[in-house]
């Protein structure tokens, strides 16, 4: 019997079919040309300066951040000390405010104490006005009362009397008001 | 094979291989849409970092913008991540993978080309072993031979298990690694590519046979859709190889961890 | 010698359906395990972004990594799926 499979082959031979997995020779060489002529460029010519110049870029940014860090490290000491002469104002200012109270406290008291003592004493002067014109009332009064009851006396008993020993009588009466 | 009667899907040959534009007789020289691409992907970064690199002063605008851009992506997503602070002299590396690949990547959705030159395994392979020779190199010059001996006698592994953790680090730090890491990128932008073609000759079949034009609203948008996420899996695919690529020059720079 | 032929054409019709059932299998298999794990990871690392979002770039680094680690199975399915239709 004729071998089958040898037949198969031989057709197959004819056609001779590409292996699409085997790499071709000359794609080989081209791709290693290409790609170590590229390498080549891109490690000493065409990177460098890209390389160089993003680096320029960074260190320029960074040295930009650290000038605006130090301007805001500034800025806030200057903030830190304008508001370190605010508090020390503020605090003179409250000083000299509470002396000022103090001493205007001081001096009310002095006036109030003065003007107390002031109008302690017109009341005591006053006190003493009224209470001598009552006693001269009084002893004016004790006269006028003794006189005109030893009239009326003399009247009703139709003889003089003693004004003298009536007088303990009449001061009687009027302490008993 | 045909299930749809009119859908004839072209061999793959057709479909990834390129005839010669230049040098047809060479077997190494041959140049064809593939080399012209990877020559795109030499020239435009090229084109975009000398016109980037005229601009100056403090505001970048216009190709600076782009070229400070990608530089700045492919330091802070990639190369921060994958490596650490000691970065710097392996930028260069990582920007061109990055660009290399996406523009090799790109080409999948691009009219006239149509096709990723990473799709072929050449240019993968090529960046792999570069990616690879250069992270033995850096592990090396780092630590000297000692490199070898903290990747194939990891530190706090018990005597006994180095029988079976060394023969394993062995083949999948220096023999596999080169491998997965040109596959990962090579399947993923062919799958790609025959996903595209998939839809692409579907679209024209039921386009030609009138009748099927429900079956078009359907296909169509597909197509559609699909280009618009082998976009993203061409930025994703070059993301991750790149880094990839510094994830293992950052293992061989700091082989401890 | 047509007949001859003939039996050749059927016999290479045979193997690429073989061919390309085994692709297929090849595949799908491979495509499972993957599938999972991909799944799992990104949901794991929308969790770990929602839960801090502020390290959500990391995250997503990361994340993008495992993803290519755990594809890179799915994607040795693929070859293996073209080796086995189109070799």
């Amino acid at each position: 019997m004729i071998n089958l499979w040898a037949l198969a082959a031989e057709a197959e031979e004819a056609g001779d079919p590409p292996n699409p997995v085997i790499p071709t020779e000359n794609e080989i060489v081209w791709a290693a040309i290409f790609f170590i002529l590229l390498w080549a460029l891109m490690k000493y010519v065409l990177l460098p300066p890209i390389m160089k110049a993003m680096e320029n870029r960074s260190s320029t940014i960074q040295s930009g951040k650290d000038a605006a860090d130090a301007a805001t490290a500034a800025l806030g000491s200057a903030r830190r000390s304008h508001e370190a002469t605010l508090a020390e104002a503020r605090a003179d200012a409250s000083t000299i405010l509470a002396g000022a109270r103090a001493a205007a406290d001081e001096r009310r008291a002095v006036l109030q104490a003065e003007a107390d003592t002031e109008i302690a004493e017109m009341r005591r002067s006053a006190q003493a006005e009224i209470d001598q014109a009552r006693a001269d009332a009084l002893t004016g009064m004790r006269g006028d009362v003794s006189s005109l009851a030893v009239g009326a006396a003399e009247i009703v008993l139709g003889r003089s009397v003693d004004a003298g020993s009536q007088q303990s009588v009449i001061d009687q009466a009027l302490a008993a008001d | 094979m045909n299930l749809l009667g009119a859908v004839k899907f072209p061999p793959i040959e057709n479909v990834i291989e390129w005839p010669a534009w230049l040098f047809e007789d060479s077997t190494y020289f041959a140049f064809n849409k593939i080399a012209f691409i990877h020559f795109l992907g030499l020239m435009i970064p090229v084109a975009i970092f000398v016109l980037g690199a005229r601009g100056s002063g403090l505001v970048p605008r216009g190709f600076r913008t782009v070229s400070e851009g990608i530089v700045n992506f492919v330091d802070t997503q990639i190369a921060i991540p994958g490596i650490g602070q000691d970065r710097k002299p392996y930028l260069p590396l990582l920007v061109s993978f990055f660009l290399f690949i996406f523009i090799g990547n790109i080409t999948e959705v691009i009219p006239f080309f149509q096709m990723p030159a990473n799709a072929r395994m050449a240019g993968p392979l090529v960046l792999a072993i570069i990616a690879w020779g250069m992270f033995i190199a850096v592990g090396v010059r780092q630590n000297g031979l000692a490199y070898f001996k903290e990747v194939l006698f990891p530190p706090g592994v018990p005597k006994a298990l180095y029988v079976l953790v060394t023969p394993i680090e062995l083949l999948s730090t220096f023999f596999v690694r080169p491998f997965s890491h040109a596959v990962r990128l090579f399947a993923n932008m062919l799958a790609g590519h025959i996903l595209l073609i998939t839809f692409g000759v579907l679209c024209i079949s039921v386009w030609s046979a009138s009748g099927l034009i429900l079956i078009q609203l359907g296909t169509f948008p597909g197509l559609v859709a699909f280009t618009a996420f082998e976009v993203g899996v061409s930025l994703i695919q070059a993301f991750v190889f790149t880094i990839l690529a510094a994830v293992y020059i950052g293992g061989a720079l700091h082989p401890a961890h | 010698m047509s007949v001859l032929a003939q039996i050749a054409q059927e016999a290479s019709d045979l193997q690429n359906i073989e061919a390309a059932g085994g692709a297929g299998m090849a595949y799908g298999l491979a495509a499972i395990g993957p599938g999972i794990g991909i799944g799992y990871l990104v949901g794991q690392a929308v969790q770990a972004m929602a839960r801090q979002p502020e390290s959500a770039g990391q995250v997503q680094t990361t994340m993008f990594l495992g993803i290519a680690f755990t594809e890179a199975l799915a994607l040795i399915g693929f070859v293996v799926f073209i080796l086995l239709k189109f070799v």
